[in-house]
């Protein structure tokens, strides 16, 4: 999706939301206190000496990344100025990655749907609950914007919004209102496909007659301004076509303000289709309405198989968190697995991940799912790149988020290895250049993940391997092995044949003991 | 590792009565390098006989014992590895299988598979099964298997022309349960999955033994769909052996049974293995519950254990009958077991056949504990969540331990009880930093979730690199006592190999070749070689 025109503006460094007319009631009291709360910046803040994987450019190793009231000022080589007054934090041995961008979610939400078919009047942010352990769980796994969206079950749903995991209000966590409007070309619970077509035409064209209407008043209403007799009175088509241009936004009414902004451009239209099936309808609604540059397909399920279609609509396309489709024969009971990202890789589509929502451990990794696309053949800074500036650029956020450039916002992920592994731990993370998080400090996974106790002895021959839960000295995988080669691998320091005995003699699950004497010779 | 206090002339004889079982079920080709030369004319038959023979160099081969070579060449012939040498050579014109990785194939000493009778005979209420035989079927409802296919909390069958107070039949759409149910239903299924009805096979496709409580003389073998495709799931991400415990539905449940995931139907299984004992919730919520009388009209379900309690009463009896029949005693009383269960239940008093215990909650495991030191009775601890609570138990007590999977959130079979909520992501590396022998098993979960992720987990979370590749391999063959055959890339071992795009079990690289006994079983992007 080119960016709608809203986010184009270029955003002040210390704006709650983009400098744009305001939408809303809520929006304007956000506005009238954006100035109070979170005093962003009036600090320098200086990351140096780790590698900096700026995503838009070549990775820095040793690099100085310069943070000035949020907005990253400097990204450059050692050699780089630090002010004086600037805080330094020494970020040797890490990496540091643009956060990563969460596309789509309404995991923040208190419950992901209205229970309305057609609600295009309400916003996400009444529904934002900053207490969601999600928010949390984003910060400690990287992610520092969230595209938060109402749920797919909807006709017409809510506007969404760009939020940081982290703020005690809604106001503080937001960071641009009215981003993108949520329609849904597949049935939602309890409909019928074509009930839900037909209300969802129904909602634009009702939409369409209402404006006529609102056009022809306004018309008249100019008219009438000028002079109080009815003499320049038009017919209805004329009027209609001249009192367009004069519908002004106050004239707008709740139901359908955020559908102007949908058709002038100010919002982007993202369409969930949760099969393939669906995609047809939601393309032939965005050739008819023209909406190309501003729609984005929210896909599940088999939405892949219209792969040719959204490649000749040239869409954006955010897929669902399950990357892989199971397909059974009804007959056979063969299954086809396809690893769905490949499909829109082929293709030349743009796409955007998204980290499981079911909690499964590493799917709710977004950097996980990354790994995933480089396992199934894409090059890592590729891989990287879809979770961080493809995804903003997708969200029309662009400007401001997934990469490390100056004149971005400073959100910036010092991990202690390649994002992209999963032995890598998020060490810090800075939100607009303010620290975030800290794995030294979070308190919820030393409950579950404490800190391995100091041996007591010497420590044994495996246990110097670098895979400490504080993940300081995390190591890649392949040194430990290459480390311990040779050595005793018992971890008590005993032979390997000495301990095999002892085990023969030990009951254990053994349904079929073989004679000890067999000759294994060692591997070498 | 701690020395384990046994008496050893049983051990003996179920060497003895092993090796005989061993020796049925492998052919002789196992055993030796010797013997594999001898064996070679009795394989014959095998059409992929010259297949079987391939060299690999690997850049570097893990080899399971903690070891690993660099620039690997290992040599296989007829299935079995003949050398793996470091810097080797190979010789002119073999057919050189170039690989980064290589790893032994993988074991899961705790694997739930999918069996027949899920498959062709979905649970349903055993009454309606005697008024069908009856041909009465039409004529009843009720009694949690509804004829509109569903769920029905109503207890006693009710005649045709009577409507259900429960679900309205036969008039009710869209079937309208319990409404307290329903909410529940509705609020747990995402986390929970909700409570099984009656027999309807879990999402694994297990299905619940409610016929007794204690059924140590049935195997699970005779519930093994061993066309299921669960098997080249398993062989496709790398896991060659597979050792598939009985659900947790009786307090002493079936043996498990040790197979291979791939090679012929025939030659898949290994042998029967330990009688599984259950402590903890789900011997009497699994499955349709066990319910008390109270307040309610008798029923089949209506039977014992409804608590902890009583669970520890079934299995000491159980254990006691077996003592007293020994005795020449005829055992009496309520949750009398069989004498066929006694038998077995004599064999694993004796030390011939091993226990294995699932107990996943900390009072569980002391209770383990305390109920096989009642007996005597050496067992294998199972699925035990909450083992971080009690790490300096199992490593004094020199316990086997069979953990898995690693979670947070549970998922698969582990979702559906109440007994995984106290999980801790330190409990793998607590166990293996302590000493406790570990193997880690994915249970039921497969595909990307399988047996490798569940080391890419352990790893990430403190295990070392080398010690979670034994997790996997060498602990499980030695906890099955096919150390010997599989575990490891050692010269005489079964060439069952995972070849990796790059470091094995990290989240950047894959599966690329799996090969059992020799034989290409699965190649990635490719037709079978």
């Amino acid at each position: 999706m080119s960016r709608v025109s809203g986010s184009k503006e270029p955003m002040l460094p210390n704006m709650m939301l983009t400098p744009r007319p305001v939408v809303s009631l809520v929006a304007a009291l956000i506005l009238l206190f954006s100035t109070q709360v979170v005093p962003a910046g009036e600090s320098k803040l200086a990351l140096t000496g780790g590698t900096v994987m700026t995503v838009s450019g070549e990775s820095i190793a040793g690099g100085v990344v310069l943070i000035e009231d949020g907005i990253i000022t400097a990204v450059g080589t050692a050699e780089t100025e630090i002010p004086y007054d600037a805080m330094e934090v020494d970020c040797t041995g890490m990496i540091l990655a643009p956060g990563f961008v969460d596309p789509h979610s309404s995991d923040g939400l208190d419950i992901p749907n209205e229970n309305l078919p057609s609600a295009p009047f309400v916003d996400v942010f009444d529904a934002l609950d900053p207490s969601r352990f999600f928010f949390e769980d984003s910060l400690r796994n990287g992610v520092t914007s969230i595209h938060v969206m109402q749920g797919n079950n909807c006709v017409v749903g809510g506007v969404s919004r760009i939020v940081h995991p982290i703020g005690l209000t809604p106001h503080e966590m937001s960071r641009q209102a009215g981003v993108a409007l949520k329609l849904s070309t597949s049935p939602r619970r309890g409909y019928g496909r074509m009930r839900q077509l037909a209300e969802l035409r129904e909602v634009f064209e009702e939409y369409d007659r209402w404006r006529e209407n609102l056009a022809e008043s306004r018309y008249e209403q100019e008219a009438d301004k000028e002079d109080d007799d009815d003499s320049d009175a038009l017919p209805p088509e004329e009027s209609r076509s001249k009192g367009q241009e004069l519908i002004r936004d106050e004239d707008l009414d709740d139901q359908h303000r955020h559908l102007a902004h949908l058709i002038d451009g100010r919002l982007g239209a993202w369409i969930y289709c949760g099969s393939a099936t669906d995609v047809a309808p939601a393309l032939a609604l965005v050739a008819e309405r023209d909406w190309k540059d501003r729609a984005v397909l929210v896909l599940a399920g088999d939405a892949h198989l219209a792969i040719e279609e959204i490649k000749e609509a040239g869409i954006d396309v955010v897929l669902d968190s399950d990357l892989i489709h199971r397909k059974r024969d009804a007959l056979t009971g063969d299954v086809e697995e396809t690893f769905i990202p490949d499909v829109y890789r082929r293709a030349g589509v743009r796409f955007a991940i998204q980290p499981s929502r079911s909690g499964a451990m590493p799917e709710r990794f977004i950097g996980y799912q990354a790994a995933r696309l480089v396992r199934s053949g894409m090059a890592p800074a590729a891989a990287l790149r879809i979770v961080t500036l493809g995804a903003a650029e997708i969200c029309g956020i662009d400007d401001r988020y997934g990469s490390i450039e100056v004149g971005k916002i400073g959100n910036i992920v010092m991990w202690t290895g390649d994002p992209l592994d999963l032995n890598s731990w998020v060490q810090k993370v800075f939100v607009e250049g303010i620290l975030a998080y800290d794995l030294e400090k979070d308190a919820r996974l030393e409950r579950l993940f404490p800190e391995e106790p100091e041996p007591e002895e010497a420590p044994a021959p495996l246990e110097d391997g670098g895979t400490s839960e504080d993940g300081e000295d995390a190591k890649p995988a392949e040194e430990t092995p290459e480390k311990t080669a040779g050595e005793a691998p018992a971890e008590d320091g005993e032979p390997l044949e000495e301990k095999s005995s002892e085990k023969g003699e030990a009951p254990a699950d053994k349904p079929a003991d073989p004679p000890k004497e067999s000759s294994v010779a060692g591997g070498e | 590792m701690k020395q384990q206090p046994m008496n050893p002339s049983p051990m003996m004889t179920s060497l003895v009565r092993c090796t005989v079982w061993l020796a049925i079920a492998w052919g002789s080709a196992i055993l030796a390098p010797a013997a594999v030369l001898a064996a070679a004319g009795e394989d014959t038959a095998t059409p992929a006989e010259v297949l079987r023979d391939v060299t690999i160099r690997a850049q570097r081969a893990h080899i399971g014992d903690g070891r690993v070579l660099e620039n690997a060449l290992i040599q296989v012939k007829d299935g079995i590895i003949v050398s793996v040498v470091a810097n080797g050579t190979a010789a002119e014109g073999v057919n050189l299988l170039e690989v980064s990785d290589i790893t032994p194939g993988l074991i899961d000493a705790n694997a739930r598979i999918d069996v027949a009778d899920a498959i062709y005979f979905p649970g349903e209420d055993p009454r309606l099964q005697i008024l069908r035989a009856m041909g009465l079927e039409e004529h009843f409802h009720g009694g949690d298997v509804c004829p509109c296919g569903t769920t029905c909390p109503a207890m006693t069958l009710h005649v045709a022309d009577e409507m259900c107070l429960y679900c309205g039949w036969p008039d009710h759409d869209p079937h309208p349960h319990d409404p307290i149910d329903e909410l529940l239903a509705g609020s747990l299924a995402g986390s929970l999955g909700g409570d099984q009805a009656a027999g309807v096979p879990a999402p694994s496709g297990v299905i619940n033994e409610q016929s007794s409580e204690v059924v140590p003389h049935f195997e699970v073998l005779d519930a093994i769909d061993q066309g299921s495709d669960d098997f080249d799931r398993l062989l496709k991400e790398g896991v060659t052996t597979i050792y598939v415990s009985p659900d947790s539905s009786a307090v002493v449940g079936a043996r498990g049974s040790l197979m291979k995931t791939g090679g012929p139907l025939a030659s898949r299984y290994l042998g029967a293995g330990a009688v599984k004992g259950v402590l903890g919730s789900d011997a009497y919520r699994y499955g349709s519950r066990n319910r008390s009388p109270f307040r309610t009209n008798v029923s089949v379900y209506t039977r014992r254990p409804d608590s902890r309690m009583g669970v520890a009463w079934v299995f000491r009896k159980a254990f006691h009958d077996a003592l007293l029949r020994a005795k020449g005693v005829t055992p009496s009383g309520a949750d009398t077991s069989s004498p066929s269960a006694s038998r077995v239940l004599s064999s694993v008093l004796a030390g011939e056949i091993p226990l294995r215990i699932q107990a996943r909650t900390g009072p569980d495991i002391e209770t383990a504990f305390r109920l096989c030191g009642e007996f005597g009775v050496r067992f294998t601890l199972e699925d035990p969540v909450e083992a971080w609570k009690r790490i300096d138990l199992l490593s004094s007590s020199g316990v086997d331990v069979v953990f898995g999977p690693v979670f947070d959130v549970p998922s698969g079979i582990l979702a559906g009880t109440n007994e995984s909520r106290e999980s801790r992501l330190h409990t793998l590396r607590d166990l293996v930093t302590s000493g406790v022998e570990v193997s880690l098993s994915a249970q039921d979960l497969r595909g990307e979730e399988g047996l490798s992720r569940q080391v890419m987990l352990a790893i990430r979370h403190g295990v070392d690199p080398a010690m979670a590749l034994r997790l996997v391999t060498q602990n499980p063959a030695k906890l099955l006592g096919i150390d010997q055959q599989v575990g490891t890339i050692e010269t005489g071992k079964r060439a069952d190999l995972v070849v990796w795009s790059g470091t094995p079990f990290s989240s950047l690289s894959r599966i690329e070749k799996v090969l059992h006994e020799g034989e290409f079983s699965f190649v990635r992007g490719g037709v079978k070689k």
